[in-house]
């Protein structure tokens, strides 16, 4: 779907580079994680793609579309929530969704349709310039669905959203890659929230790619592990025994009296969680959740040392 | 799919006229189209008049487009342009559909605001050279500074720099030929005339010829404006097509 050949992209004349011969791929259907701290060229690769940036070197291709010479082609397959969008502040939200449903040659009932899936309705005839952040983001959801694009490319779209908003944002972004089946970038720097809806990664820093791929074929090359907290109904040693007989458990702490933290090797962990489901029927696990990001586990080995993301 | 959409342009340019322009050019037009059929009325339709009424409101429809289409600076330097751009609207359609709103939107409510009064008040005086004549002028001197100021957006993309320039090339551009040729024309020994200010004066307002009489330099002026008007529009595609947002 997408793909870059050594990439280069400076600013200021050559000043300030941005990009240094990137390269990678998303397959079609992926949902990608473009990921990688801030100012390591995430925005600017994305921006590429759409042809709003030139580059100086090197290739592109979205969908077999060149974006710098097909920019219309790839912009009608391609939805994109800029990271920080500017709208103009005086236009009601749904005249300015109906300018982008005209551009896009999309009817007025898909506005109303897509005002109600991402939860504007009460703001519809309301300016823009009246929005808090959380439903500026929305809008941008909603003007990057109209005409459910083959592509989604996603800047930072939990960012400067407060927790609740954030996991709303991730839930809605889910059920859309479900129902679309669209091929989907996200771009951020906060990665625990991001294990919870990609499969693919692509690993940014300094401007470089320094690794991509499936999650469970990057957590199997790094041998990343993931830490689940079991909260328990009784004693925790004979769970934590049966779950150090399984192949893909590493290492089980016993956390107080009724909590486990169990190491699992991210890549053959599916012995593990059906064991775990098994036990929450029988009522002896009350619930798990993940506790650490082995994707922060993934770029630290992926970069090659301990530098974190954010 | 088709190089360029005109559909988008005039899309494009319906949402550039509300943001930018709606408001202004009505608060323009209907004082002016009342400040005209008022002067008009008091003094009668002699030439001299009309053509003073017209500079008059022409000049303040070019400081007043200079500073609209300004707006353009403003969205690509707030990053307003990327909320367009990123839906199926090519770098030129966007810049033409500027241009349509600038030049276009403005130059028709110019017509209107002159030519308006006088049909009412005496419809057959449209037909008198000395009414439509200062108004294809004033349209071709408003078309030449929107494109220029559409132009120093996409260079300097900065709202403030480009409204101080067009108030410059409006204001203080002429002042400035009158005071470097009179130096010259000293230093030289030469008797500065003022044909010579003229021909200088009409690079930034193409209509002075016309309105100073100047028979000869009307039509040298007619065709410099127009043709720098039709270089400037290549220009601002060819810049559109490097656009970066």
């Amino acid at each position: 779907m997408i793909e870059f050949r050594e990439v280069y992209k400076t600013y200021k004349r050559g000043r300030i580079t941005a990009l240094r011969g990137v390269s990678f791929r998303v397959p079609s259907g992926a949902l990608a994680g473009f990921l990688g701290p801030n100012g390591s060229g995430k925005t600017t690769s994305l921006k590429l793609m759409v042809g709003l940036l030139r580059r100086d070197r090197g290739s592109i291709l979205v969908k077999g579309f060149d974006p710098e010479k097909e920019s219309r082609e790839v912009r009608s397959i391609t939805g994109f929530l800029p990271e920080k969008p500017v709208y103009p502040p005086g236009v009601r939200v749904d005249l300015f969704l109906y300018h982008v449903a005209k551009l896009r040659g999309v009817p007025w009932s898909d506005v109303r349709r897509i005002i109600r899936l991402v939860g504007l309705e009460k703001y519809a005839d309301k300016p823009i310039g009246g929005l808090s952040r959380g439903y500026l983001q929305r809008l941008g959801l909603a003007q990057a669905l109209l005409s459910q694009p083959e592509l989604l490319l996603l800047d930072e779209p939990t960012a400067n959203l407060d927790p609740l908003a954030r996991l709303e944002i991730l839930e809605l972004i889910d059920t859309l890659k479900k129902d679309l089946g669209a091929t989907a970038i996200i771009s951020s720097h906060i990665l625990p929230e991001l294990q919870l809806v990609i499969d693919y990664a692509i690993f940014i820093n300094n401007g470089v790619v320094v690794d991509y791929g499936r999650l469970d074929e990057l957590a199997a090359k790094y041998g990343a592990m993931t830490v689940y907290k079991l909260s328990l109904a009784g004693d925790p040693r004979s769970v934590a025994r049966d779950l150090l007989s399984l192949h893909s458990v590493k290492g089980v702490i016993i956390r107080g009296d009724t909590t486990l933290e169990v190491h699992v090797d991210t890549n053959a962990g599916r012995d593990f969680l059906d064991y775990i489901e098994e036990l929450r029927r029988s009522g002896l696990v009350l619930d798990y959740n993940v506790q650490t990001s082995y994707l922060d586990q993934l770029y630290r080995k992926a970069v090659g040392g301990e530098k974190a993301i954010a | 799919m088709r190089k360029f959409d005109l559909g988008n342009v005039l899309v494009q340019a319906e949402l550039v006229t509300a943001v930018h322009m709606g408001k202004s050019v009505i608060a323009l037009v209907a004082p002016l189209t009342v400040l005209n059929a008022v002067l008009l009325a008091v003094t009668g339709f002699q030439a001299d008049v009309v053509k003073g009424i017209e500079t008059l409101i022409s000049t303040l429809y070019v400081v007043m487009s200079g500073v609209m289409l300004a707006g353009l600076a403003e969205e690509l330097s707030t990053g307003q342009a990327l909320v367009y751009l990123i839906h199926p609207i090519t770098n030129r359609e966007y810049i033409a559909a500027w241009m349509l709103a600038g030049p276009g939107l403005l130059g028709a409510s110019y017509i209107l605001a002159i030519l308006a009064p006088i049909m009412v008040i005496e419809p057959s005086l449209v037909f008198e050279s000395y009414v439509y004549e200062p108004v294809v002028y004033g349209l071709i001197e408003l078309i030449y500074i929107t494109l220029i100021a559409l132009m120093a957006s996409l260079v300097l993309r900065n709202r403030s720099r480009v409204t101080t320039l067009i108030l410059s090339l409006v204001f203080l551009a002429p002042i400035v030929i009158m005071i470097v040729v009179s130096i010259i024309s000293m230093v030289l020994g030469i008797q500065p005339n003022l044909r010579m200010f003229i021909s200088l004066i009409m690079v930034f307002h193409p209509m002075i010829p016309m309105l100073l009489d100047y028979s000869d330099l009307k039509i040298i002026s007619f065709l410099y404006a127009v043709t720098a008007s039709i270089i400037l529009g290549a220009l601002l595609f060819a810049k559109a097509d490097k656009l970066e947002v």
